[in-house]
């Protein structure tokens, strides 16, 4: 099992520009796309930089049937602090064979560029799929669309967003069941301070034939200011009988009730507002890798604290 | 030691525009148990909501005062930083906050800027709290209330009073949602914080029922009703109204008139 992995024992690849510093292992060049064939049990981490503008990475990943893998792809944009607008664009499709598990983490770990990103899957049958992204910071135009094509697929997805500032961050998710007894979760949890925008609009669709199926999504964004933009459209579109589906979405500012609970006990309103900002959007983040979740926490934190 | 005292006078209060206090005066002091009763809506979680600074209430008049210090002129949280705890009778969950951090940071905002606890002490000091109120080992990793029992919950509100020792505890119906075992660990810890402080701790216990006062025997019993402090008294008090309810203060108040 690859789970309470270090990201030590990762295979590592560096990317920059969309081109790799080298090709071993598992890795290929196909069509201009970098591509990651995994056909047993591995663990591998993209590092994903940039430093010219204009520039993407188009990345394919496949994984075998039966196999099981943890990926993370950490992005980072070292002397990328003059890249204008949607200057870097990472694509990256996954293809999960029958029966294979993969645990997928994305980082978006500097704000200094502009990012467009689009993720794919798709999920052959009885194949297990979690997926952890998080943003804290930085201006982000993030697509993901998620196809359980293969009957007993199922997905599990949990998106952090942090903006501050001016940034602008939309996620469009899109969970399209195609098949029988699929299962879908959902969980966006994002926070906005400042002048920033955050929108968050998911969709998931019971296509016609996929009965059995489940889906529930649930989003919610903390507005930390009254002058954010905040939105969350938690759609459901079913198209069969015999399924089970729920959503829930919300913007709103901080439990008032849990602020006074936490000042009862004599931490100031501004530390208990931070403590509750992190708390939530951690409550979003894999805790199997205790290295990778520590970086996040530190990130959300750092980022809370210079409100 | 000096004994800390808590002196409310004539405190009235009201929420959403409705009169809820309508001059209670009470002191407590140092080492010193009172018991609160009343019927439903007579206003006691009212009263340990305005001396905390809830913000849906709204003082009208008075004061409350700890050792002196006007309490009403402070914010939630540096009333507790002076010395106040409020054991909530509906603790809030709050997901993605462990127990240990939320502790942790609390301990810290009572102490200097720079002397935070040193970790180990803390670790120990809460290890020691956890056994002595027979809790789970795990508590410190979960998150705060989160998932809790309503038993865990009410035992969790004494946990964090043992870590913080304030100087005035009140605590709100502590005893709803308690198996009759858990009513005993917690009335023999909280009776056993007032011993043990020496007159540091005084305590208001707000209740409906005479078992929790079989573990925190109360110097003193007072009957709330309509947002007044219409009886005083000793532990002979509490006997009569277990026999005899609150049907008595009607008629009191028709013979008062």
């Amino acid at each position: 099992m690859l789970c309470n992995m270090s990201t030590e024992n990762m295979t590592v690849y560096d990317i920059k520009n969309g081109t790799p510093a080298d090709r071993k292992g598992k890795l290929s060049i196909s069509g201009g796309a970098v591509c990651i064939d995994i056909s047993d049990t591995a663990a591998v981490m993209l590092n994903m930089t940039f430093d010219a503008a204009g520039t993407g990475s188009r990345v394919n990943i496949s994984i075998a049937d039966g196999a099981e893998a943890y990926l993370v792809e950490k992005y980072s944009g070292a002397g990328a602090a003059a890249l204008g607008a949607e200057a870097v664009q990472c694509g990256v499709n996954i293809a999960l064979g029958r029966g294979s598990t993969l645990k997928h983490q994305i980082l978006f770990e500097d704000a200094s560029f502009t990012a467009a990103y689009s993720l794919k899957c798709d999920a052959s049958a009885d194949s297990v799929y979690d997926c952890y992204q998080s943003n804290i910071g930085g201006t982000a135009g993030c697509s993901t669309e998620i196809n359980l094509n293969g009957c007993g697929a199922s997905v599990s997805s949990h998106l952090i967003a942090f903006c501050s500032g001016s940034d602008d961050q939309r996620y469009d998710i899109r969970i399209n069941h195609r098949a029988k007894g699929t299962r879908s979760r959902m969980t966006n949890c994002g926070a906005a301070a400042d002048t920033s925008k955050c929108i968050i609009d998911c969709v998931g669709f019971i296509e016609k034939g996929a009965s059995g199926s489940d889906a529930y999504q649930k989003s919610r964004i903390i507005s930390l200011s009254p002058h954010v933009k905040a939105h969350v459209s938690p759609a459901l579109l079913i198209d069969e009988y015999d399924v089970s589906a729920g959503h829930s979405g919300s913007v709103g500012g901080i439990d008032a009730e849990a602020l006074y609970y936490m000042q009862s006990r004599g931490i100031s309103r501004a530390e208990a507002a931070a403590m509750f900002t992190a708390g939530f959007l951690m409550g979003a983040a894999d805790k199997s890798n205790s290295e990778l979740y520590e970086d996040i926490e530190r990130q959300v934190k750092g980022k809370i604290s210079a409100l | 030691m000096d004994r800390p005292v808590l002196e409310i006078k004539n405190l009235k209060a009201s929420a959403a525009g409705v009169r809820i206090l309508n001059g209670i005066d009470l002191t407590v002091r140092g080492g010193e148990i009172h018991a609160l009763m009343g019927p439903n809506g007579s206003g006691k979680s009212t009263l340990s909501s305005v001396i905390m600074g809830h913000p849906d209430y709204t003082v009208e008049e008075g004061e409350v005062l700890l050792n002196g210090e006007n309490l009403l002129d402070k914010s939630v949280d540096e009333r507790a930083r002076a010395g106040m705890f409020l054991a909530l009778q509906y603790p809030v969950e709050i997901s993605g906050v462990t127990n240990s951090q939320f502790l942790r940071t609390a301990v810290n905002a009572r102490r200097e800027e720079n002397n935070p606890i040193p970790y180990a002490e803390f670790v120990k000091k809460m290890r020691a709290a956890v056994k002595d109120l027979e809790m789970n080992e795990n508590l410190p990793k979960r998150y705060l209330n989160d998932g809790f029992s309503g038993g865990e919950k009410k035992r969790n509100e004494i946990l964090q009073m043992k870590l913080l020792n304030p100087s005035i505890a009140i605590l709100d119906e502590i005893d709803s949602g308690l198996d009759i075992d858990a009513v005993r660990i917690v009335g023999s810890n909280v009776s056993n914080m007032v011993k043990e402080r020496e007159g540091g701790l005084g305590v208001i216990v707000i209740t409906h029922y005479q078992r929790l006062l079989e573990y925190i025997k109360p110097d003193f019993v007072h009957v709330l009703s309509k947002g007044r402090i219409i009886k005083s008294g000793g532990c002979e008090l509490v006997s009569m109204l277990e026999k005899e309810g609150y049907s008595w203060i009607d008629a009191d108040e028709r013979g008062a008139m």
